[in-house]
């Protein structure tokens, strides 16, 4: 049946070192023959480049920072959804996850479905949060803890956290660093961009797995793909990688999940060490950048969203389809100046 | 008799791989896609390499077999060459299968 709806998405940022997810999840619609509905492109700068992209967002607005008063932004959303008659939300930045979720009664009230977990849920899969989520389950975690002074790295090795060790935001950003004048830089550098707390997580070695799959909120997932890195960008973000099945990895994850009772997309990110052991590294509360390999392996988890929102009956097991690759590349994309002005001045494209 | 494996980040140490191996778990092999060009793709860990003729013939002998002795001596039976160049050639492949897989190499 087709979809002939607006859905609105955020995250249409689209540096290539560290994409939003935005836009690969409106390239996922709108190339299904399923969806001929309208995509509406949510940014946060003028210089995000989802949208502008005419082919997968039929217009495109700016909304205000989510850590602008919280009103701002929900103004802006009421006015955004009198314009276009929004049916449906999909958020895609982890930064903005809370305050969604806060809001699900006003978009209820509005007529504005979302697929989104619930405060307690995002809060259990938090950094700090995840050894306690993995419990004596299948997947190991790293140890970690929240540090909000960079004295921490002088002489933490003698308190058992010995280098390398990884600093994380509280959002995004990881730095693996060697040494203390490292651990330094990093804890300023992370602190003054995501704020407070710093994460340390100990180091782990291995290879890098991500999965991405579709709660239902009652501990089952109605589809899943999981995907090794082969190349990663100086953030830490793949630039490439290729879908696998694994059925150790699968059993982990469905695990957390079920553990979660999780309510819409997430992505696990893991490590898997020489003994083949997976240890689970962050849970993001929304589809990755690299959303689009669903749609190459058959399994397109944005149209499953939409369909989950909307009650159709969804039956799509863990995808087994292994071996395709995706590789990202930059793209210069030309915008003439009274697109960037009418942005700039109006929030949103003409 | 050379088995290549094309990526280089593979160091051998023959000592500990002659101590070490002596059987390669062909169970573990099983699961491997192998193109006749000779690219090995695990669907389960995403990794792959390329190996030249002789590799996809070795891999193909590691399904069958799981005991390196045998191996080497069809190898020897089929190429006439010296028993033990052949036994070191199998074990730093097997090792390189450990290596880039994994794989429990017994």
């Amino acid at each position: 049946m087709a979809m002939n709806i607006t859905v609105a998405i955020t995250g249409m940022n689209s540096q290539p070192d560290n994409p939003g997810p935005g836009m690969a999840v409106a390239r996922c619609l709108k190339e299904s023959s399923e969806f001929n509905g309208r995509i509406v492109g949510l940014g946060y700068d003028a210089l995000d480049a989802g949208i502008y992209h005419n082919e997968y967002c039929d217009t495109g607005y700016l909304l205000p920072y989510p850590s602008s008063e919280n009103f701002e932004h929900v103004e802006r959303l009421k006015e955004i959804h009198e314009k276009e008659g929004i049916d449906i939300l999909i958020p895609c930045l982890d930064s903005e996850l809370a305050g969604m979720v806060n809001l699900t009664p006003l978009f209820e009230e509005l007529g504005i479905k979302t697929y989104l977990p619930s405060f307690e849920q995002l809060v259990c899969r938090n950094k700090d949060r995840l050894p306690e989520l993995v419990g004596s389950g299948k997947m190991i975690c790293p140890e970690s803890i929240n540090i909000s002074s960079s004295q921490f790295f002088s002489g933490c090795e003698k308190k058992g956290w010995d280098y390398p060790l990884v600093v994380k935001g509280v959002f995004y950003d990881a730095k693996i660093v060697f040494t203390a004048a490292q651990g330094i830089a990093a804890f300023q550098s992370i602190a003054a961009q995501w704020g407070f707390p710093v994460i340390v997580q100990k180091f782990v070695a291995g290879e890098e797995y991500s999965v991405t799959a579709l709660g239902d909120g009652e501990g089952n997932v109605a589809g899943m793909v999981m995907m090794k890195k082969m190349s990663l960008t100086e953030k830490g973000k793949a630039s490439a990688g290729i879908s696998i099945y694994d059925e150790g990895l699968l059993q982990a994850c469905l695990e957390i999940i079920k553990t979660l009772q999780w309510k819409g997309p997430l992505e696990i990110e893991v490590m898997r060490d020489r003994q083949g052991q997976y240890h689970l590294i962050e849970i993001n509360p929304r589809f990755p950048a690299w959303v689009y390999l669903t749609e190459g392996v058959g399994q397109n988890l944005p149209i499953v969203l939409l369909k989950l929102i909307a009650g159709e009956p969804v039956s799509e097991s863990p995808s087994t389809n292994a071996g395709v690759l995706f590789i990202r590349h930059a793209m210069d994309f030309i915008v003439p100046i009274a697109a960037f002005e009418a942005v700039a001045i109006e929030g949103r494209t003409r | 008799m050379e088995a290549h494996v094309s990526q280089t980040a593979i160091e051998m140490n023959a000592q500990s791989i002659c101590k070490r191996l002596h059987i390669v778990d062909s169970k573990l092999l099983q699961h491997l896609v192998i193109s006749e060009n000779g690219f090995v793709f695990d669907p389960s860990t995403g990794k792959s390499f390329t190996v030249n003729e002789t590799g996809v013939e070795l891999l193909k002998l590691f399904f069958q077999e799981n005991n390196i002795e045998a191996i080497v001596k069809k190898q020897h039976k089929k190429y006439k060459a010296d028993s033990r160049e052949i036994e070191r050639d199998v074990l730093e492949f097997a090792n390189s299968l450990n290596r880039h897989f994994y794989l429990r190499v017994r």
